[in-house]
């Protein structure tokens, strides 16, 4: 079999294919010129079955209940419980902006969801307490995608079920290497409010304030502790945590806090499942590709043609994460993972790699390059929301991409960051 | 010019059709994915509480959730709701990228006829296969798949069509409705 259907998909993807019909088209286009009909079936099959998953009802759940907590308006009771924390700071509304995207990640799975919905709430604000418009998407940008890292990830589910490893496991080793980016963007952000004087957002709260402000958030917050309680301890599987989560965001929104009326629910449930589609789709679709990899020997030409290169483990790291990283300049983390995932997992497995370890770090790298130019959804939704340049948030991004950058050589050097915690858990 | 009118006509007799079964279907989808959930928790339930397993919940769930991703597809691909790297295509002069949209528009109607055929095979082969846990044929789950693919030609035909009026005269397009369910790449 030839391997006309990697420059069919170059092509088409260069053209301004929909990644989607460019994962399809090209291995049906490679078999019709090989004159290999009788696998057109296969082809079908991949799509169907790589749909047809459990785990990956994960995938729609997460999204149905991060829709209905945006529309319950828990935004706003995490930014005041976390201006309440760290408000009085120097640079308060910074940190501000990085714990609610912590807390936020516990939430949700989603850097894109993380920014619109912070970036909506804190960017004018920041402006108007004397930050640069710039900075303030910036450092919303940049703190964003802890989203994806810290559990719940929804690209962890896709990565999870594509390369059937172990989703809670994934959580796990996700949670260290996420608050560790986490920390970063704060001490960079405390540097730079010093060096420019960006102000404190007020006064020390109260313990009865901060204790009003968790009660407040109190009904938002528990939802992690469901989630990964349940997920990490073994009580629920990934997808059924999902469905308690989403129940739980229904009760929350419609009865305690009361900020969700029955009448917004189909257009609610009508959002999720067209985004949910989309990512189905696009991972049937990346199965049907990964299957062409496959059957036609390419994922071992590269991983040959790599080790001829060198066989030194860690040169390869080095070279695997300068590759993920300009990869993720271009393409975003969901697609990224789909289509280099598979390609890229089973050479450094062979080579000795924990698959954990490797999903971490290329979960990691593509996620962060959600916020790179010239290709980053965060950024575009960003800039999108303050108004502001994409190259103009970039400049300012620069000290925090560089810590992000940091801390994947850190991860990718120290197994131990990631593995850790699923090892302490009984989850490998 | 009688090309440019003939390609009128074809994309403004399927346009009403699409956007009704594209609506539809994510309306559907929506009853669906609500549905998954009540099932799901419905599984945990009888686990917990009553210690008995629901055989048949995974497997109705995943049926429904395929039906779904089928379900909003065709509205997915009208309102250009697929994530797609437009920065190389919109650097070329307009033309040209119509040109390459052209070629798109061909090689995706061609894949799509090729799915269709095969999800009629899909189907006639599931008449006879049972469900795992369900009293069904799995010819009844895969039902979707070829609805789904003829829905989702007769969007592709309509975008065909519409490229083609474009490329003869790029201001004769007014752009279709975005829809007005999507945030964006959820990931």
């Amino acid at each position: 079999m030839s391997f006309t259907y990697f420059w069919a998909f170059i092509f088409l993807m260069a053209a301004g294919a929909p990644i989607v019909f460019a994962l399809l088209v090209a291995p049906g286009f490679s078999l019709f010129i090989d004159n290999e009909p009788d696998f057109y079936k296969a082809l079908l099959s991949r799509f169907y079955n790589g749909m047809d998953s459990f785990p990956l009802m994960a995938v729609p759940f997460f999204i149905l209940a991060g829709e209905l907590m945006n529309s319950a308006g828990i935004t706003r009771s995490i930014v005041k419980f976390s201006q309440s924390l760290i408000g009085h700071v120097r640079g308060g509304l910074a940190q501000v902006n990085i714990i609610s995207s912590i807390l936020f990640a516990g939430l949700s799975g989603s850097a894109v969801a993380d920014t619109s919905a912070l970036g909506k709430m804190l960017i004018s604000s920041m402006e108007e307490n004397g930050y640069s418009r710039r900075f303030a998407a910036a450092i919303t940008a940049a703190s964003s995608v802890i989203g994806p890292i810290i559990p719940p990830s929804g690209i962890m589910i896709i990565y999870a079920f594509i390369m059937n490893v172990s989703v809670s496991g994934l959580f796990a080793a996700g949670l260290i290497p996420g608050l560790m980016i986490a920390f970063g963007l704060m001490a960079v952000t405390a540097y730079l409010s010093k060096k420019r004087n960006y102000p404190v957002a007020g006064r020390k709260a109260t313990f009865v304030e901060r204790k009003d402000a968790f009660k407040a958030s109190g009904p938002a917050l528990m939802t992690p502790v469901i989630l990964l309680g349940g997920i990490l301890g073994g009580i629920f599987t990934p997808t059924e945590a999902a469905a308690v989560a989403t129940a739980y965001a229904l009760v929350v929104g419609l009865f305690i806090q009361k900020t969700v009326r029955m009448k917004d629910l189909g257009g609610i449930c009508a959002s999720a499942a067209l985004q949910s589609g989309i990512i189905l789709f696009l991972v049937g679709s990346a199965l049907t590709f990964a299957w062409i990899i496959t059957v036609s020997g390419m994922a071992e030409s590269i991983a040959g043609s790599m080790l001829g290169v060198t066989d030194n483990i860690l040169l390869l790291l080095l070279l695997l994460n300068l590759f993920l990283f300009f990869v993720g300049m271009f393409l975003d983390a969901g697609p990224a993972i789909m289509i280099l995932g598979p390609v890229l997992a089973p050479v450094f497995t062979a080579l000795g790699l924990d698959p954990l370890h490797f999903a971490i770090v290329m979960c990691v790298n593509v996620t962060v390059g959600l916020a790179t130019p010239p290709m980053g959804l965060v950024l575009f939704v960003a800039a999108s929301v303050s108004g502001e340049k994409v190259e103009a948030i970039a400049r300012e991004m620069a000290p925090f991409l560089a810590i992000q950058v940091f801390v994947i050589i850190l991860i990718t050097y120290f197994p131990a960051l990631s593995l850790t915690l699923p090892k302490m858990l009984g989850l490998m | 010019m009688f090309l440019h009118r003939f390609c009128h006509i074809i994309a403004s007799r399927l346009a009403p059709i699409n956007k009704t079964v594209g609506t539809a279907g994510v309306k559907i989808a929506a009853v669906f994915l609500a549905v998954m959930v009540v099932v799901v928790l419905a599984q945990i339930l009888f686990r917990y509480i009553l210690n008995d397993s629901l055989a048949w919940a995974e497997e109705l769930a995943k049926a429904m959730m395929v039906w779904m991703a089928f379900l909003v597809a065709p509205l997915a691909m009208r309102s250009g709701a697929n994530v797609s790297i437009e920065m190389l295509a919109e650097a070329l002069p307009v033309r040209l990228r119509i040109f390459l949209q052209l070629i798109i528009g061909a090689a995706v109607i061609w894949v799509l006829s090729l799915f269709l055929i095969e999800s009629v095979g899909l189907w006639q082969r599931g008449l006879t296969v049972s469900a795992a846990s369900l009293p069904v044929k799995m010819a009844f789950f895969y039902s979707i798949v070829p609805v789904g693919f003829i829905a989702l030609q007769l969007v592709a035909i309509e975008l065909f069509f519409r490229d083609i009026m474009a490329f003869i005269d790029p201001a004769s397009v007014k752009p279709l409705d975005r829809n007005s369910f999507s945030a964006g790449d959820p990931l």
